[in-house]
């Protein structure tokens, strides 16, 4: 039996085996691109730290869409983005990046001390245009089934404007995650278009607290939409 | 560069990337690392495009689990762009 959840979360565990193959392994079948940092969260819990662009972000989905169009064009300008120390309660303050083009903060890792903020800018500026490039080729590649989980109301269309983004580089899949209702059950995975997935589950993390796993159904959901979208 | 200087110019880089005081061993993993992670192995690409010259692919940045696997694509990369002998 594994804990999947972490340490800071309740003491419930799942098999580890999920489908002929670790939890782990399973998880490195997709990647994040929002709403979010659960999804990244859930695979770091668990060993799985992507190169990913998007994981850590809460990209709105027009612009996540607008930009996988342009090719994520200028992502990795420094202009297009500010650094700033942000407070940390019991902990060391944290460099943070505010992008314009990605609307939404984004974590450096960072802490005040070890580098100047111009320095943290030229840093960052490097990590986009490597992440940049590497979610550019993958994407053609198709390498991974991405990930969009929200627990906030998402137009269905709008989700699915992603995924055209997304295949106009390659073959691409998505999984939309999203809270179950009279359409959808927990748990439930049901194909809405060729390489779209829709799936339910309960317990999504909250917004103010994105890290903190709650949902137990993961492993059977992410095993139910890899056979789907095979 | 020969092949034993090829892989501490790694493991410098990756202590120097890390902030480490004693670089990593030549077979040490990224998850046995202390401070290794995703942000760490980006820092670290950019570090060796720096250093040899190159731009990795994106099959070449999920290849890096350890030193090793860096050194593989530098000794890859610095090969392929070698005069050939005549």
């Amino acid at each position: 039996m594994e804990t999947f959840l972490g340490r800071q979360n309740s003491a419930e565990t799942l098999p580890a085996s999920s489908g002929g193959g670790s939890f782990a392994e399973l998880l490195d079948h997709f990647e994040s691109i929002g709403d979010s940092c659960e999804f990244g969260a859930l695979q770091k819990l668990n060993g799985v730290d992507q190169m990913a662009l998007f994981k850590w972000t809460e990209v709105p989905l027009a612009c996540l869409a607008e930009l996988i169009d342009a090719d994520l064009a200028g992502v990795d300008a420094a202009e297009n983005f500010d650094v700033r120390l942000e407070e940390r309660r019991d902990a060391p303050f944290e460099y943070m990046i505010d992008h314009r083009l990605l609307q939404s903060p984004m974590h450096t890792f960072v802490k005040e001390g070890r580098f100047t903020a111009e320095e943290v800018k030229e840093r960052e500026r490097r990590r986009l245009a490597i992440l940049r490039r590497k979610f550019l080729e993958d994407a053609a590649a198709a390498r991974r089934i991405y990930v969009y989980r929200s627990l906030a109301p998402r137009d269905v269309g709008d989700v699915a404007n992603v995924l055209r983004a997304l295949r106009r580089l390659g073959p691409n899949r998505l999984l939309f995650v999203r809270p179950p209702d009279a359409e959808i059950a927990a748990a439930e995975v049901r194909i809405e278009a060729p390489g779209f997935a829709i799936g339910a589950l309960d317990d999504l993390a909250i917004y103010e607290a994105s890290t903190a796993i709650r949902s137990t159904m993961w492993p059977h959901l992410l095993r139910r939409a890899l056979a789907a979208l095979r | 560069m020969p092949a034993n200087d090829l892989v501490a110019t790694v493991r410098s880089i990756v202590a120097a990337t890390l902030g480490a005081a004693d670089p990593p061993a030549a077979d040490a993993r990224a998850r046995e690392v202390a401070g290794w992670d995703s942000h760490a192995t980006v820092q670290i690409i950019f570090a060796i495009e720096d250093h040899f010259g190159f731009e990795m692919t994106g099959e070449e940045m999920e290849s890096i689990d350890s030193v090793a696997s860096i050194v593989a694509i530098a000794t890859r990369r610095t090969a392929m762009s070698m005069p050939a002998r005549s």
